[in-house]
């Protein structure tokens, strides 16, 4: 009860001296609740609460033997992190408590991760490092264990074209840091891993449907089956659209150009589909994804208010085998095939009326594989080879009535990767892990990424980790071969080498007491052959090239806690200076520090359950100023016991209606683009 | 998370970092759980939508195993029951027993069933007790070892998948 009312004060606070102050009254009035919540709650999620027979049931054997049982009273097991990095894992709980619609909106609630959007796709940062319109490309994205980076832009889909639905998601796992060491090409400040839910994780037919602001509408069915053993099946699909808002934009605001405002530009519309199953030691997934977005900021000297839209298709399909061959050696195979296809439909200012379409097409398969020996004693090797071939890579610009064809690019290739992994229990209680990888591709680039990690548990409650790793990103096709012709054209550069990063870090790995558990970790990193878009002197085209430094250091401090009723609390705070290599600046959308709260509070005895979180991001430079610092909060309110097999869920996003806007990237006459303010979601979810 | 799932964590070490706290018992059921779904019953009892999981009324493993009331197995329901006198036992698909605790356990395990019966001890030394499978605790880790010849005499088999998966596979 006095929780309920503390909460009314703060919502229907008007008068506000420093904007700073409601986020601090906001989190008190959480913190209030601590003191008021009753009721013995059941954790939501398999692992994070107290894990109970139901939970754990859904997960597989493999799993399962490889729990702790806590026979003590203690609520945290004790924490052994072998991980040869500070891996963070959120759940699909944590995804329903907190509202996530997207895998950018999750992330961003991770110490040292912010994210950026343009209004047609949002691009992950970490460390300080964030160039808008780089397309994510200096991140890997896994889906269940494989690549989903494209093969033009290597883009890391983390917005709303992402190709998963988020109900879908069983686990992100996050593991910061160079990963090219086992994963190759684009896990340089970091490796995101997405797993699927599974058939038994649905265990029948589930429905979902929510509308939200601005027309925001979104449905989905699902049916998943659970069989003997380890056979799944799940199919699913995902149907989404938003009608979106007139946006005024102040950089176009004059009486031909409909005065600034672009009106019906910021719509999408897209369709997410999966299919996946086991069988024995057998395991197969398709997924497709489409989504077309209405572009409404008139980049690259395109016609003001007029219709541009982009349209990414993506399909993965994957066939993965894995056996213990005997209880020392296993084997991991899994076969892949993708396609991507990009398209924008746009009217450049300077061939007005006549209509321009630019686009991308890939298409390639490939095979990983790998094997684990523990026969050693005391050492865990992985040895693995990951072998692609892309059998198209394609680019094309071309006007329409009359036809003129611009660019009308064919490019193929094949890769090869060849890693080294082992990690070995050395004497009081030191552990050390090394990996070693070696790329090469047809176009004549390779890398060695090594990666040492030397671990140590002080004491049972205490792990220090030292880390040394580098990681490369290997130029894009755009960056490579994309090219027109004329005044302000670009040509191609095939001499475009790797981007490499060198990073140090150290963490601590710290219990405090029985509920609390601290991770501070210290890191450097260092970018070398940076690709940059600049022109070139003889031709006076735009080129990409490896031109640029940065360099950058911080520390980042991450907090959980879970209280005996259930409620649970992550904060984290992190400070990060990023510069220019050459020019010694700060970098630009890089922010000094970040500060971020995740609660998530169950009430009534489960009947409610709330989550909240709060992120605070100190002010950035844009390319010709600064956006200021801003702080956004969010709410959602879970109502899991309304109706038998149902979840009802409210979320209201940027709750105190916050202005702030993101640095725009190259190609955007604005120097900056403003963010939505309070948006609200309402979600049903029902299972038969 | 089924086999095949590339995990980061299968790469970056075997183990889960996020803050787990697991329950022994809650844990126990789940295996017998999941047990259930790698045996064939070779003869069932004829009727009943029931798939029925027997276990004495004091038995600590009771209130976990009545958690997975409902959820199905081979298109019957997981049913939770208390544990008749051996002679009416051949309603049950899977007996849980406690060596040391229950008193008829020897009784269970020697008794003649007219239907395919899955026991499941708790604790206890494979082989003697004459259970089927046997879980163990070890290091904080749940283990469990398989004896095959009990198999045989009850009339279940066990798939290989689940074999692979044990401490201990006993021929007998």
């Amino acid at each position: 009860m006095v929780f309920i009312s503390t909460v009314h004060v703060v919502i229907s606070t008007n008068s506000v001296s420093k904007a700073g102050n409601r986020g601090i009254l906001w989190m008190l009035a959480i913190a209030s609740t601590f003191y008021c919540s009753s009721g013995y709650a059941n954790g939501a999620s398999a692992v994070q609460a107290k894990g109970t027979a139901a939970n754990l049931a859904s997960l597989s054997l493999e799993d399962l033997l490889k729990l702790r049982v806590v026979t003590s009273a203690s609520r945290i097991a004790q924490h052994v992190q072998e991980a040869p990095s500070a891996v963070v894992v959120l759940t699909a709980a944590d995804i329903q408590t907190y509202g996530w619609g997207t895998l950018g909106e999750a992330l961003a609630t991770l110490p040292g991760l912010y994210t950026t959007a343009d209004r047609s796709y949002a691009y992950l940062g970490s460390r300080g490092f964030l160039r808008v319109g780089d397309y994510g490309s200096r991140f890997l994205l896994l889906i269940d264990g494989h690549r989903a980076n494209d093969p033009i832009y290597d883009q890391a889909s983390i917005g709303s074209e992402f190709m998963l639905d988020m109900d879908l998601v069983e686990r992100i796992e996050y593991a910061p840091g160079p990963g090219s060491a086992v994963y190759g090409a684009n896990a340089f400040f970091g490796t995101i891993n997405v797993i699927t839910k599974n058939g038994r994780d649905v265990d029948g037919v589930q429905a979902a449907a929510s509308v939200g602001s601005f027309g925001d509408r979104k449905a989905r069915i699902t049916y998943g089956w659970r069989g003997k053993g380890n056979n799944d099946f799940l199919i699913s699909a995902t149907t989404h659209e938003k009608t979106g808002q007139d946006l005024y934009f102040r950089e176009f605001d004059t009486p031909d150009q409909n005065n600034g405002i672009a009106q019906g530009l910021d719509y999408e519309r897209g369709l997410k589909l999966l299919l996946k199953g086991t069988y024995e030691d057998f395991s197969f997934s398709v997924s497709h994804a489409t989504r077309k977005k209405g572009v409404p900021t008139a980049p690259y000297e395109t016609v003001f208010n007029q219709p541009f839209y982009t349209k990414d298709d993506q399909t993965l399909a994957s066939i993965k085998y894995s056996r213990a061959l005997t209880s020392t050696f296993a084997l991991d195979g899994h076969v892949y095939a993708g396609r991507y296809d990009y398209r924008a439909d746009s009217i450049p200012a300077w061939s007005a009326p006549q209509k321009n379409i630019d686009g991308s097409h890939a298409a390639w398969y490939g095979l990983d594989l790998h094997a684990t020996l523990t026969s050693f004693h005391r050492h865990k090797i992985v040895v693995g080879t990951d072998l692609q071939r892309d059998t198209s890579k394609d680019q094309y610009n071309y006007s329409i009535e009359p036809y003129w064809s611009e660019l009308d690019d064919h490019q193929t290739g094949s890769k090869a990767g060849f890693y080294v992994e082992d990690q070995i229990t050395l004497p009081y209680d030191f552990l050390l892990n090394a990996g070693l990888r070696y790329d090469t591709r047809s176009d004549g680039q390779s890398s060695v990424s090594p990666r040492v990690a030397l671990i140590h548990k002080l004491n049972p409650t205490t792990t220090i980790k030292a880390i040394y790793g580098t990681a490369y990103r290997s130029p894009n096709a755009y960056e490579t071969y994309y090219a027109y012709s004329g005044e302000g054209g670009q040509e191609r550069n095939l001499d475009l080498q790797p981007e490499r990063i060198t990073t140090q870090e150290l963490v601590l790995d710290q219990a405090l007491g029985d509920s609390t558990h601290a991770t501070v970790s210290v890191f450097q990193y260092k970018i070398d052959d940076l690709i940059s878009l600049t022109v070139n002197p003889e031709t006076g085209l735009y080129v990409h090239k490896n031109m640029d430094r940065a360099d950058g250091r911080g520390t980042e401090l991450n907090v959980e806690h879970k209280w005996r009723e259930g409620a649970m609390l992550r904060a984290s705070y992190s400070w990060q200076l990023a510069r220019d290599g050459v020019t010694n600046a700060v970098l630009d959308n890089s922010p000094r520090s970040m500060a971020k709260v995740n609660v998530a509070v169950p009430l009534f005895d489960n009947a409610v359950r709330l989550g909240t979180e709060f992120r605070y991001i100190s002010a950035r430079r844009t390319a010709v100023g600064d956006v200021p610092s801003y702080y956004v909060a969010n709410l959602t309110i879970n109502l899991p016991k309304i109706i038998k097999n149902g979840n009802l869920s409210f979320s209201a996003y940027n709750l105190f209606n916050k202005r702030y806007a993101d640095p725009a990237g190259p190609g955007l006459v604005q120097d900056s683009i403003r963010q939505d303010g309070r948006t609200f979601l309402l979600k049903l979810t029902y299972g038969l | 998370m089924s086999v095949g799932v590339v995990s980061l964590l299968s790469y970056l070490g075997n183990v889960h970092p996020v803050l787990a706290q697991v329950d022994e018992t809650a844990l126990k059921a789940a295996f017998i759980y999941n047990f259930a779904m790698f045996t064939t019953w070779k003869t069932q009892p004829p009727e009943g939508a029931a798939f029925n999981v027997c276990v004495s009324h004091d038995s600590p493993l009771r209130a976990p195993l009545t958690e997975l009331s409902g959820k199905s197995v081979d298109s019957r329901f997981w049913t939770v029951r208390t544990m008749p006198s051996a002679s009416d036992a051949s309603i049950c698909q899977i007996i849980v027993y406690h060596p040391q605790k229950d008193g008829s356990a020897h009784e269970f395990a020697s008794a003649v069933y007219a239907n395919s019966v899955l026991l499941v001890t708790d604790g206890g030394e494979a082989q003697k007790n004459q259970a089927v499978i046997t879980l163990a605790l070890e290091k904080n880790h749940l283990h469990f070892d398989i004896d095959l010849g009990a198999a045989k005499k009850r009339g279940v088999s066990l798939s290989s998948n689940l074999l692979r998966l044990a401490r201990n596979v006993y021929e007998s």
